[in-house]
């Protein structure tokens, strides 16, 4: 057994140069990174544990359902308006939504775009772009911005390790191969995320 | 014969899933058998250590119907573990339960993953990963050549990552958390379920250290981290609420 165990505690710190060494270098490449990602999509893998508000990559915007009762719960809090009552034109979308040039047709999602300003909610910034139809009836919402994972704080102690922040991104992350979690019992193992790497091929 | 890249298989195995991917050109007869032997030796290890297996070495112990130095040599080795775990962590992480019955279900997992994964090297295996409810020996990296990725699940949804670590060659991960099974860490100083982190997870070479840092320094809360990096090699990334 006791060949098992690790040494306990260490028997000499390293010198001050050598403690100080990996934090400048790591603030290097941590600097090169965030400009290298400057302006790059949200739940871009960093080294540093991003404040900024990301913005949804406009080239794939999520896209939630056109029934408005189905928005929950970005739509949830009340303090966004939703009211389908469309602001003129004159208000900038912060992407160009992909509308379909589709036939004049009553029904189709072809109205105005608009985009809310931007929120402030209990998990981060949110921002919203609703489309109406011709009729102004609200047929369409895409989140522009949706809040950094605010709810959890991240510690490591030590920068030996590589480890990545993943914000909001799941699990379709094709750089997970396992996921470590609190131990889920053999009838939550089908929900749980391991249940997805052990099928897909 | 059929030479395959990746085998993957899963099982149910002490009380959760035991998951294993292998990364080796090889033949699948090959990998199947490998699995056969961690999944006998997995369900061999519950048989004896299993609480809700009435006719268990851990059951019969607490009945009083077994003394523990009469017990298997496995049993000792735990016990002897468990104890000098309980001692390192200065009571934070116990082998007992509140009332007083044997429970070492928070060593057992990591212990016998680690047995298991010594079956897949005698086996000439080189580049897998053996998980059992999301404690996790690696051995060598992907077929990529990339080392092995893991997820930390976030702990306030499980359904998320919440963040990826890259596993060094040989190493292991293990967290303890609050998520899936309720609050099921105790602290051994107080005999209270309580913790200010979410969720607690150790990297290091052994599993069955890991996973016993992991439950300790999961109770330990802010020392937690502390703690753990004081064992040569062990690294510790802790998940809290943001305020």
């Amino acid at each position: 057994m006791s060949q098992n165990r690790p040494p306990i505690g260490r028997q000499s710190k390293p010198s001050f140069a050598r403690q100080v060494m990996p934090a400048v270098a790591l603030t290097a490449v941590g600097v090169g990174f965030v400009s290298m990602l400057d302006g790059s999509t949200a739940g871009s893998v960093g080294l540093t544990d991003a404040t900024t508000n990301p913005v949804v990559d406009p080239n794939t915007p999520t896209t939630i359902v056109a029934d408005p009762s189905t928005t929950a719960p970005v739509a949830q809090p009340t303090n966004t308006t939703l009211a389908p009552t469309p602001v003129p034109a004159t208000a900038t979308p912060v992407t160009a939504a992909p509308v379909t040039a589709a036939p004049a047709n009553p029904g189709a999602c072809d109205g105005d775009v608009v985009a809310s300003p931007s929120a402030q909610f209990r998990y981060g910034v949110i921002q919203l772009q609703t489309q109406f139809t011709k009729a102004n009836v609200l047929c369409n919402v895409t989140v522009l911005q949706f809040p950094n994972d605010r709810r959890t704080s991240v510690q490591i102690n030590n920068y030996a390790l590589p480890i990545y922040n993943q914000e909001a991104a799941k699990i379709h992350s094709a750089k997970i191969r396992a996921v470590s979690g609190a131990t889920y019992s053999w009838q939550a193992y089908v929900a749980a995320l391991q249940a997805v790497l052990d099928s897909r091929p | 014969m059929t030479i395959a890249l990746n085998h993957k298989f899963v099982a149910k195995a002490m009380g959760t899933a035991a998951s294993l991917h292998i990364d080796d050109v090889c033949d699948a007869e090959v990998a199947e058998q490998a699995w056969r032997s961690v999944v006998d030796l997995l369900w061999g290890i519950e048989q004896k250590f299993s609480t809700f297996i009435e006719t268990s070495e851990i059951s019969r112990i607490s009945r009083g119907e077994l003394h523990l130095l009469d017990a298997s040599r496995e049993v000792i080795e735990v016990f002897d573990a468990c104890t000098w775990l309980e001692h390192a962590s200065n009571g934070a992480f116990r082998a007992r339960r509140p009332d007083g019955t044997l429970d070492p279900a928070g060593f057992v997992k990591g212990w016998a993953t680690q047995r298991a994964s010594r079956l897949l090297t005698e086996q000439g295996l080189n580049n897998w990963y053996l998980s059992v409810g999301g404690d996790i020996q690696t051995a060598g990296r992907q077929s990529s050549g990339e080392l092995w990725s893991v997820g930390i699940v976030d702990p306030t949804d499980d359904q998320q990552v919440r963040c990826i670590v890259e596993i060094p060659e040989g190493f292991a991960i293990a967290t303890s958390g609050v998520a899936a099974r309720g609050r099921h860490i105790w602290d051994g100083r107080t005999d209270q379920f309580v913790s200010p982190l979410l969720s607690f997870s150790v990297v290091g070479p052994d599993l069955m250290w890991a996973d016993a840092f992991a439950t300790a320094g999961f109770v330990m809360g802010a020392q937690g981290s502390i703690w753990v990096e004081g064992f040569d090699r062990y690294q510790a990334i802790a998940i809290s609420a943001q305020g």
